[in-house]
């Protein structure tokens, strides 16, 4: 039983900004021991699209949500329950975490300061000032994070030793990479202070509170990365951390560099470049973690001089939309898994107030979504009075024989039917099967050119087709029927839910939370409170009508969501461009009667196309790494260019499928479809403009 | 603690006449240059400097700079000979040191009208703090209406106005304890930090009212777009506030304001003059501003000038008069 005044799901995005005990209530461990990496030795670059869980993972390198953990395990303890412990395996949690989030830090006000005509000096200046300016600030957090840990000793052990707190100070101050800065900070106490100024200063520099940079710290300019690794080194020399204690310096929000324009364009790409310096470096005093959207690490691998950083040499790339993201072999996926999880532990946690809701919660994700329909529960949902005339969804052309015409309609009312029938035996037609005879009969048989099977007679068995061709193609056939019958489609239970959610946490969270208020407002009863089922998988909690309508809302919402996100173009102009897409492909499916091109829900271009057309390339590259899009390699059947050229297909974000009315899953292969038309629908959209538009008539002239 | 603010001949009317020197914006508005062609009327135009603040490239160019045009005309026919200094919307804030050094003048009009406010917060922080100015008003020209649809485009994310960021890192921090928001048209980027799962615990929505039918409508339409995109957790209360009545608004924001720090973090989204009175306190407190800049506005962000007994309603405030400042902080406050 569940009372009905909570949603656990209301909370959707928990990032670095929540407070260290709201991580504990909500983080799923789940993934944890999938990325061993994480808590290793090594750089490693975590990219993902938003709402994937990157800053909740780094968030976990953190001191203080160790520390809530075991206040929270404690309290549980104290309430004779069962503690929560602290996800890391027992052999990799000593660490010491500390790092910057480059969006809220103001790191890169400091572009603000560039001089109106900057010349290249200028850009060395302010390039030196960034990697003095973030070695401060990520040194400033270290040496909080070592004060906080010593602070709490009760729950780190011996991670940290304070009584050699001043002796490294001593070792430190004295290195020659601070050009004595630090000559008169013979604490660890003054040191601190001496770094937390120097970062107050450059801020109120920033701010315009004072009129230049101290001559002190002009002065005394550090080099990327090389700071840092000297107080690591001088820590553990002074033995107040371990020999063996790792340290993993966060960089979070590493987009930032990647929003912004004209001299300050140049400026952060430069900053860029000093980063990847420090991963180029190998430097295994000093472990890096980056947090990145996935349009923010697809280039831009420079070092200054040239080198280029590379992935399992200078750093590990977990990218958490491919890690997450459904594979052939089912077996494999972690979403599925995570997802459950997720919603087993928003579930079962206590609020924080008074417990309100009673856990007495046997409800599981699946238990909760129930099964998916198939294609034929789907349509008879769908057109629950199907039409006197079957021709009103048939739609058969004065070119179909009388013998197909009568095989057809024998589908239809069910006068020839399966060994095993898939409909229903109450459900007095079958549309389904019908339209799929139509689109068989329309098609070739593989003959390029040749007749189609309706100018010979129709089979006599049934079905006539694989399982192969009719799966690829239940789909389409049920938005065709749809359409046809003025209905507007529906997804409801587990699979449907999953794949809506596109692997993304976020997007699973937003369904589960509008679901769960739909089924709140339509099962109180007069106490206030929800009975829950508990009996199979099938028996759902949730009617479908429900569930069908908080999909569709959830939809559109995200639809307006992704219109509000900032970007290289921003949201509502890469909305724009998606919403041609989703228009063109929609028209592009309804219209394949002979359903020739099941996959039309994308479209394929060669990487080469893509390369010729910069702007388009940039377009598709930020509307995926938003999600608004979703892109994956193509493996194509064209035999002539599988190795020559490579290619990508690209599909709307399913999530935005019940707002386009579009089936989401990606069967067959998709549109191969010329960069041109790709094009004109960005032109449309007004997504590519001015000089841009030129690309269009430039490349229809192309042969 | 009276604050003069009224229709531009009453408000200027109110001390002894003087020569002003004006800094405003040239923008594709009918209304941008209202003020300072009243001013040039008026014959008490020392000098002035007009903004021409570039978009980047966006369809509606050649549409704007045909607006641009008419103004400059409108101008060039009262007998002005324009100065203008042309700045791209997203440069570099220091770019706008070298108008600032030369606002030495001591009576300056800084007319927020058309200014965006990257630019008009960071030149109001300057004259506001500026000891060679001494008398300083700002100016609002009110618009006939607004056209029914998106004003601008493809904003830029969440992040603190340029030189606004509280530059103590734990201050900061106290000071998103607590959001104040002026409500406007536009809170896209509002909306979508909030749905980040934002820190502010506490969301005080400033809402403008009283304020046009059309202007109260859409601004309710924000409420509530923010309302549902507000964490669960987070304390949500509204205040009404005169569109226009930026002292007003100052005094509310004191109200609202933690006496024993005097933090809060603002995002300015609605009405100017609201926005001036956050970026008053701001300047007095250390309080951050936030705001999600669009790169695109409309040329038609505004359509026509409202009227008064057949006079464009040009708003002035006086923000310092004979070096006085009447906008503080209360002393007692400013001792915690």
């Amino acid at each position: 039983m569940i009372l009905a005044d909570t949603n656990p799901f209301h909370e959707l995005f928990v990032t670095d900004s929540a407070t260290d005990e709201e991580f504990v209530r909500y983080f799923s461990p789940f993934l944890v021991p999938h990325l061993p990496e994480m808590f290793q030795d090594g750089n490693v670059v975590l990219k993902g699209t938003q709402g994937s869980g990157k800053s909740m993972l780094l968030k976990l390198l953190t001191p203080g949500v160790r520390v809530a953990y075991a206040r929270r395990s404690e309290e549980l303890k104290k309430a004779g329950e069962e503690g929560v412990d602290f996800p890391v395996l027992e052999a990799y949690r000593s660490f010491i975490g500390a790092g910057v989030n480059l969006s809220k830090s103001g790191l890169l006000d400091i572009a603000q300061m560039l001089p109106p005509e900057p010349k290249d000096e200028d850009f060395q200046t302010f390039g030196a000032l960034f990697s003095d300016f973030l070695n401060y600030w990520l040194l400033r957090d270290l040496l909080e994070s070592l004060q906080y840990i010593a602070d709490n000793h009760d729950v780190f052990g011996s991670l940290v030793n304070p009584i050699h707190f001043d002796q490294f100070a001593e070792a430190v101050r004295g290195q020659d990479c601070w050009f004595g800065y630090f000559t008169d900070c013979r604490t660890f106490a003054a040191f601190r202070e001496r770094v937390a100024h120097r970062v107050l200063r450059y801020r109120s520099w920033n701010a315009r509170n004072a009129p230049s940079l101290d001559e002190d710290i002009l002065s005394t300019k550090t080099v990327i990365g090389e700071p840092l690794s000297r107080t690591v080194q001088c820590l553990k020399e002074a033995e107040a951390i371990g020999r063996n204690v790792p340290v993993f310096l966060r960089i979070d929000q590493m987009e930032e560099l990647w929003h912004r324009e004209g001299n300050q364009a140049k400026l952060t790409h430069l900053f860029r470049q000093t980063i990847n310096r420090v991963l180029g470096s190998r430097d295994l005093r000093v472990s890096f973690r980056f947090g990145t959207r996935r349009y923010a690490w697809s280039g831009d691998l420079d070092m200054p001089g040239g080198r280029q950083i590379e992935e399992s040499r200078d750093y590990i790339l977990i990218d958490l939309d491919e890690t997450l993201r459904r594979k052939e072999d089912r077996a494999g996926w972690l979403f599925e898994g995570f997802a459950t999880d997720v919603f087993h532990h928003r579930v079962t946690i206590e609020p924080d107030a008074e417990p309100k809701r009673i856990a007495a919660l046997p409800v599981t994700a699946q238990s909760f979504f129930g099964g998916s329909p198939t294609p034929h529960e789907l349509v008879e949902k769908l057109i629950v009075t199907p039409p006197e005339d079957p021709q009103k969804l048939l739609k058969l052309d004065d070119y179909w024989s009388a013998q197909w015409r009568a095989y057809i309609l024998k589908i239809y009312n069910k006068e020839i039917s399966r060994k095993r029938p898939k409909t229903s035996p109450n459900y007095p037609v079958n549309p389904l099967d019908a339209l799929l005879a139509v689109a068989w009969g329309l098609q070739t048989g593989g003959v390029r050119s040749g007749p189609s099977r309706r100018s010979v007679p129709p089979p006599t068995e049934f079905p006539p087709w694989t399982a192969w061709w009719e799966k690829e193609r239940l789909m389409l056939a049920v938005m065709q029927l749809a359409v046809r019958h003025q209905q507007t489609l529906f997804w409801w239970g587990t699979e449907k839910v999953l794949a809506l959610s596109a692997s993304n946490i976020t997007l699973f969270l937003s369904i589960c939370r509008e679901v769960w208020d739909q089924w709140r407002r339509r099962s109180l009863n007069d106490r206030g409170t929800i009975t829950t089922s508990q009996g199979r998988a099938h028996d759902a909690p949730v009617p479908w009508k429900s569930q069908a309508v908080a999909i569709d809302n959830v939809s559109k919402t995200w639809h307006r969501n992704f219109a509000r996100q900032p970007g290289r173009p921003g949201g509502d102009v890469r909305m724009r461009f998606v919403d041609e897409l989703g228009a063109w492909l929609r028209h592009r499916l309804l219209a394949d009667v002979a359903m020739s091109y099941p996959g039309g829900n994308g479209f394929s271009l060669r990487n080469s196309d893509r390369g010729n057309h910069e702007p388009l390339r940039r377009l598709l590259e930020e509307a995926v790494g938003w999600g608004d899009l979703y892109e994956v390699l193509h493996t194509t059947k064209l035999t002539k260019e599988k190795h020559r050229d490579p290619r990508k297909k690209c599909y709307l974000n399913p999530i935005l499928s019940p707002h386009f009315q579009i089936p989401e899953a990606h069967t067959k292969e998709p549109l191969y479809e010329p960069v041109e038309t790709i094009l004109r629908l960005a032109v449309q959209a007004r997504a590519l403009l001015g000089d841009q538009r030129q690309l269009v008539f430039e490349a229809q002239r192309q042969p | 603690m009276f604050r003069p603010w009224g229709v531009l001949d009453w408000a200027l009317g109110l001390s002894s006449r003087r020569q002003w020197q004006f800094l405003g914006c040239l923008g594709a508005e009918e209304r941008s240059t209202a003020c300072l062609l009243a001013l040039a009327t008026r014959g008490v135009l020392k000098g002035h400097t007009l903004l021409r603040v570039d978009d980047p490239k966006s369809e509606y160019a050649d549409v704007t700079a045909k607006c641009l045009a008419t103004r400059e005309a409108e101008c060039n026919k009262a007998g002005l000979r324009l100065q203008i200094a042309t700045r791209d919307l997203l440069s570099p804030i220091v770019t706008l040191d070298k108008i600032c050094a030369e606002m030495t003048a001591p009576s300056v009009i800084l007319d927020i009208t058309s200014l965006p406010k990257r630019f008009f917060f960071y030149l109001l922080k300057h004259l506001f703090r500026c000891a060679d100015v001494k008398d300083l008003v700002v100016t609002y020209t009110l618009p006939e209406k607004y056209p029914a649809v998106p004003l601008t485009e493809d904003h830029e994310p969440w992040d603190a106005l340029p030189s606004f960021r509280q530059p103590d890192p734990d201050k900061e921090k106290l000071a998103h304890r607590r959001l104040i928001v002026n409500v406007g048209f536009m809170p896209d980027g509002l909306v979508s930090h909030l749905e980040g799962r934002a820190e502010e615990r506490r969301i005080d929505l400033i809402v403008p009212f009283p304020a046009p039918v059309a202007a109260i409508r859409r601004a309710w339409q924000s409420v509530w777009a923010l309302a549902a995109s507000t964490p669960h957790e987070a304390i949500f209360a509204e205040h009404r506030v005169g569109a226009q009545d930026l002292s007003e608004a100052f005094d509310v924001i004191i109200a609202l304001s933690p006496a024993d720090t005097n933090l809060v973090s603002f995002a300015p989204f609605g009405p100017k003059p609201i926005s001036a009175a956050m970026c008053l306190y701001s300047i007095l407190t250390g309080s951050p501003v936030y705001y999600a800049q669009p790169k695109v506005y409309r040329p038609d962000y505004s359509l026509g000038i409202a009227k008064s007994r057949g006079e464009d309603q040009v708003l002035a405030y006086w923000i310092k008069h004979g070096a006085h400042r009447l906008f503080d902080v209360p002393i007692a406050r400013k001792a915690l």
